[in-house]
């Protein structure tokens, strides 16, 4: 029996940053990619808004017109990042989506012995290194 | 000394009347989004996997009678509470998806388990819905702790307003909602939530043991009862959002020598010179105002009340004296 269907990922907020970030180096975290898309799209507009403010800033034009954008742009990243990471898709106190049809029920299904067959085989012990639909194995299964 | 005792208790004030709304925004937002479902639902799966070997729906799709199957199938996970997790129920669902004896031993210790991972998820999630809250309110509006706290200590007048007549407003305020406010903030009573109720008294499902039918019920369509009082708690989600709407206006006629500076603050004045002092000041004022009112909010009204006895009692003091 394993729960590599049901893995959380058991870190730190800056711990699951760094590992989004890893996401785009190496690919090993066990957040979706949808997901990971969509974020880094909506942080990159945003700093893109910041960046625009302060670069028309130091191009020395106005004052606090730019100084307005680099503060609507800086607000809206830090909620995004707040919404995103603590409460919303990269949360880590929502759960994956649980693959239902992943190997190991699909092992548990053809372990089902047919009637008057004899037992089958007991399940092999969980592999802790073994991946399941794409997610790694680094992480625990916790909130 | 009693200058800055009367800056600390206005600004005590103005902090917890900032987190009653960030409360009140909280509690709005709760009552729309389902934040415990995915939760309980995973926690189930994890049950059933721990219990049985294999997932909630593998299980299912194993069961022989089509009559617990479709009931089974048929749960409605965002209709279900914190009354799923107890031990006969989940004993009775888990025996009809087949789990023997021995499989069920400590059943109730682990349920415990999965309860309280339920419970945590869904307390940190809203503390950091609270977070997100303040800091959008602090951040949009621009209400900037630090100014308040300069202006409060500059102006005697306002000082003296806010730490007697408004600080008093404040804990009526916060006394009158601490009253108001339900049982508990618990997931129990988030499943409350309109869209999401059930109907009082009932079982959580009528095929559950101890009910008279094991017809399949879980996604039924909503009773007269249940849109009724769906009807009712919408009524009451406008009310509700009517009221805090008042008390932000009210708010930022109050406290408006505090609020929106990097809005109205025009490039003729002295910021004009010093543009990024300004920026840093607006922004890191917000955002250390946002801190404070959505995690140190259970602090402010005991702050306020001690406080506030506090400098009545010196008051009287300088009286006599």
């Amino acid at each position: 029996m394993t729960d590599n269907t049901l893995r959380l990922t058991p870190q730190t907020f800056p711990q699951r940053f760094i590992s989004w970030l890893k996401e785009f180096t190496v690919g090993k975290t066990n957040i979706q990619q949808s997901r990971m898309w969509l974020a880094l799209g909506v942080i990159l507009a945003f700093a893109l808004v910041t960046t625009m403010g302060l670069k028309q800033h130091w191009a020395g034009d106005s004052g606090l017109a730019d100084i307005r954008v680099v503060y609507i742009g800086a607000s809206l990243l830090l909620v995004t990042l707040v919404l995103l990471f603590g409460v919303g898709s990269l949360s880590r106190y929502l759960p994956e989506p649980d693959a239902e049809d992943g190997a190991p029920d699909a092992a548990a299904q053809d372990n089902a012995a047919p009637a008057g067959a004899a037992p089958s085989q007991p399940e092999p012990a969980p592999s802790s290194n073994q991946p399941s639909n794409g997610r790694s194995e680094q992480n625990g299964p916790t909130h | 000394m009693v200058p800055l005792i009367d800056t600390v208790i206005g600004f005590s004030a103005i902090m917890l009347m900032l987190s009653l709304l960030v409360k009140s925004l909280t509690s709005l937002i709760k009552n729309h989004v389902d934040f415990y479902s995915r939760n309980l639902q995973h926690e189930v799966n994890r049950l059933a996997l721990g219990v049985l070997g294999k997932s909630w729906k593998a299980a299912v799709a194993q069961v022989k009678s089509d009559q617990d199957k479709r009931f089974l199938e048929g749960i409605n996970w965002e209709r279900v509470g914190d009354e799923f997790l107890t031990k006969g129920h989940v004993e009775w669902l888990l025996t009809k998806l087949g789990a023997t004896g021995g499989a069920l031993q400590n059943l109730e210790q682990r349920l415990q388990v999965h309860a309280a991972s339920i419970k945590y998820a869904f307390d940190a999630r809203m503390k950091n819905v609270a977070l997100a809250v303040g800091l959008v309110l602090c951040l949009g509006l621009n209400i900037n702790g630090l100014t308040i706290w300069k202006t409060l200590y500059g102006d005697q007048q306002l000082r003296t307003t806010f730490a007697t007549t408004y600080a008093q407003s404040a804990l009526l305020s916060a006394e009158k909602t601490s009253q108001n406010a339900n049982p508990a903030n618990t997931p129990a009573a988030a499943k409350k939530a309109p869209g999401k109720d059930k109907k009082p008294g009932s079982s959580p499902n009528p095929a559950l043991p101890g009910a008279n039918t094991t017809e399949p019920a879980a996604t039924g369509s909503p009773s007269p009862t249940d849109q009724g009082s769906e009807t009712a708690q919408k009524e009451k989600l406008n009310e509700d959002t009517q009221t805090l709407m008042s008390e932000l206006a009210d708010f930022q006629k109050n406290v408006n020598f505090g609020i929106g500076r990097i809005w109205t603050e025009n490039s003729t004045g002295k910021t004009a010179r010093s543009p990024w002092k300004f920026f840093a000041n607006e922004f890191f004022g917000s955002l250390m105002t946002a801190v404070l009112i959505s995690i140190g909010a259970a602090y402010w009204h005991d702050l306020l009340r001690t406080l506030t006895s506090f400098s009545l009692k010196k008051r009287d003091e300088e009286t006599q004296g």
